[in-house]
């Protein structure tokens, strides 16, 4: 393999038919390093994936720079973007089925893909596709292989989709809402399995998902997403600890479902996503913010306080020493 | 406890027949519920936990008459329910409503949101102005009135489950039971939705029973719970007795399944928001 040294997002915007939905980011994702994004639904976090993996559907496109392995894959056309597809950068989808065809053994997907990027005889990319069907712990690896995708339970097809996405060695590995459709004693397991995986094989790892806890347990550094914006960046544990930006607060009370003080209701986040395109000007955060005022019509940068790693997006940060505040609901 | 229970399940077991292998062979007989007994009292919030596969939407679906036991029985305000004609269960379908999941394949998509939420009403043929009540069970789930002459599939996730629960109050149950009510919504709107569902608890003095995998979100919201496994009650008690002092091994696994799978990040991700 080329030599890798980490994958690079540098002002990436994808636009849905004209309009932004991811709006110029840029993170850069270390060798061997595990990254989550974390956001709520309709804040570009699939988007930022499928841009990276070259799969965008049709009538939304990305510009910017995705660095891998010293290239751009946004310039790639579709025939080195397949190449680079599976065998530099791989993904696992929250659905297993969409990535899985209905009609072929799943051993035959996994070796399918070996045949492709790595040139294996039949014959070759048949036993490795058992090998990695053992690898992903799924039961009596030879009578799985010749299973269809319908005859396995939604845990056990997601472990065939990671098996496929790690046949090539990918040095990346973007991972969406991957556990999102199975129930949480399978989740567990999902998740540790992906977390030794990719250690092993000393890859990265992009984990997108809603749930704040999962990503505590397996990422370093997190980046959190809103209106297609990074609202905040950092190491997992201090922004937990601490988050600087009022999203990341909400978005915390509202997980760990604590009763408030008083009422005994639940902290949350007041009103909702907007639609795309609707999104307020200047900080896209403010009309859902309890600390909006006049300075946050004008867009907050993405900065760290001197001396630190922690950026974020926001006029007025929380300041560590402050106590938490977030909305509570209007019901 | 004095008063006789709302909802009452006595030694139901369900069988299923697994769908035949061959013409020979008959299917094998699934045993969704193996001898499981309950009781549910008026004004309780009533949890049921439990892995995938354990039997929890089958038990919800009996306690509402929409499935029938293979033995034992179900019964509602002290009347047997099970194995009654539907025509007899009027009593029930108005007391009893229910919240599902995936709001999106529980309200037809090709039905106004007035007439989505009035439906109950008509179908129970009750008196009174449809128009009028539900233009108060808009706002008492926190949805602009406007919404009425909207579809289903123009609004987000939350705010479809919002209107399958004015649906469900539209007949004015003593009873909701939510089966997921929110495992398909995101973490900030989940919150959103159990304030609702606990504000709506107390002001119609409604009886709750909730299924759910998700522990976090049954400790928070219920009085009682029991823990399924394999078709079994294994325990039953107080929310906060079994949190802090689970009898059964499965009890204790299932509990243990958070913190492991969070580590200590989210013991000091827990610490911190306190
Ligand atoms: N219509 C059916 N035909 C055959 N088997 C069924 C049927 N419905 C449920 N079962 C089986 O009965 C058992 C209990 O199912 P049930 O749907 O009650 O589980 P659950 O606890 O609600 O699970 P989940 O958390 O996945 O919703 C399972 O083994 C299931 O496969
Ligand atoms: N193919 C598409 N066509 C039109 N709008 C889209 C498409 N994909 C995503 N969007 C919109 O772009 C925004 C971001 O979507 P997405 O990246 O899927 O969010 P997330 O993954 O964070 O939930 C949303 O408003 C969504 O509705
Ligand atoms: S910039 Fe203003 S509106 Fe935006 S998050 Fe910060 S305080 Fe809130
Ligand atoms: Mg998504
Ligand atoms: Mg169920």
């Amino acid at each position: 393999m080329t030599e890798v040294s980490g994958l690079v997002v540098e002002d990436l915007v994808v636009e849905v038919h004209g309009t932004p939905a991811v709006k110029g980011i840029s993170f850069e994702l270390g060798r061997g390093s595990r990254m989550g994004l974390i956001g709520e639904s309709g804040c570009g976090k699939s988007l930022t994936a499928l841009a990276l993996m070259g799969l965008l559907p049709h009538g939304v496109t990305a510009s910017g720079r995705v660095l891998l392995g010293g290239r751009n894959l946004l310039d790639l056309s579709d025939r080195e973007m397949c190449a680079v597809r599976g065998n530099d950068i791989a993904m696992v989808f929250q659905e297993p089925m969409t990535a899985l065809n209905p009609l072929m053994r799943v051993g035959n997907q996994i070796a399918e893909s070996l045949r492709l990027h790595r040139g294996m005889s039949r014959a070759a990319a048949a036993a490795r596709a058992v090998e990695l069907i053992e690898r992903v712990q799924l039961p009596e690896p030879d009578r799985t292989a010749r299973r269809y995708p319908h005859q396995l339970s939604g845990g056990q097809r997601q472990r065939v989709v990671l098996a496929i996405a790690l046949a090539c060695d990918p040095a990346v590995l973007v991972a969406d809402e991957p556990t999102t459709a199975l129930d949480v004693t399978v989740q567990a397991e999902m998740l540790r399995l992906m977390d030794t995986l990719v250690r092993e094989e000393g890859a990265s790892l992009l984990l997108i998902t809603h749930d704040l806890p999962v990503v505590a347990s397996i990422c370093e550094e997190l980046l959190v997403m809103y209106g297609g914006t990074i609202v905040e960046h950092g190491d997992v544990a201090t922004v937990f600890d601490s988050p600087r930006h009022p999203y990341t607060a909400g978005l915390k009370a509202s997980t760990v479902l604590e009763r408030t003080d008083g009422n005994s209701r639940l902290a949350t986040i007041p009103g909702r996503v907007p639609a795309l395109g609707a999104f307020p000007g200047g900080c896209v955060y403010r009309n859902r913010c309890p600390r909006a005022d006049d300075a946050c019509r004008t867009v907050p940068l993405l900065t760290a306080p001197p001396g630190s790693r922690r950026r974020a997006a926001c006029h007025h940060p929380i300041e560590s020493d402050q106590s938490l505040e977030s909305g509570k609901a209007s019901a | 406890m004095t008063t006789p229970p709302l909802l009452e399940a006595v030694d139901v077991v369900r069988e299923y027949r697994s769908p035949r292998r061959s013409l020979r062979t008959p299917g094998q007989p699934v045993r969704a519920l193996d001898g499981v007994s309950l009781q549910v009292h008026e004004g309780e919030t009533f949890g049921i936990v439990g892995e995938s596969g354990s039997g929890k939407s089958t038990l919800s679906r009996i306690l509402m008459a929409l499935d029938q036991p293979t033995s034992g029985a179900a019964s509602y305000a002290g009347q047997r329910i099970s194995g009654v004609p539907e025509r007899k269960l009027g009593f029930l379908r108005r007391d009893v409503q229910m919240v599902l999941q995936d709001p999106m394949s529980s309200l037809n998509p090709r039905m106004r949101v007035a007439d989505i939420v009035a439906e109950p009403m008509r179908s129970l043929r009750l008196p009174g102005d449809h128009r009028a009540r539900v233009a108060e069970l808009m706002h008492a789930v926190g949805l602009p009135e406007e919404a009425v002459t909207r579809y289903p599939h123009q609004f987000s996730g939350g705010q479809r489950q919002r209107i399958a629960i004015a649906r469900a109050l539209a007949a004015g149950p003593k009873v909701v039971v939510g089966d997921e009510p929110v495992s398909a919504l995101d973490v900030s709107v989940r919150a959103q939705i159990l304030n609702l569902l606990t504000d709506l608890a107390e002001q119609f003095r409604l009886t709750l029973v909730l299924v759910s995998h998700d522990l976090s979100v049954v400790r928070y919201l219920c009085d009682r719970i029991a823990v399924m496994n394999q078709g079994r009650i294994v325990e039953t008690g107080d929310t906060a007795s079994i949190y802090s002092d689970p009898q059964h091994p499965y009890t204790q696994r299932l509990l243990s399944a958070v913190p492991t799978l969070h580590g200590d990040l989210l013991d000091r991700f827990n610490r911190s928001s306190t």
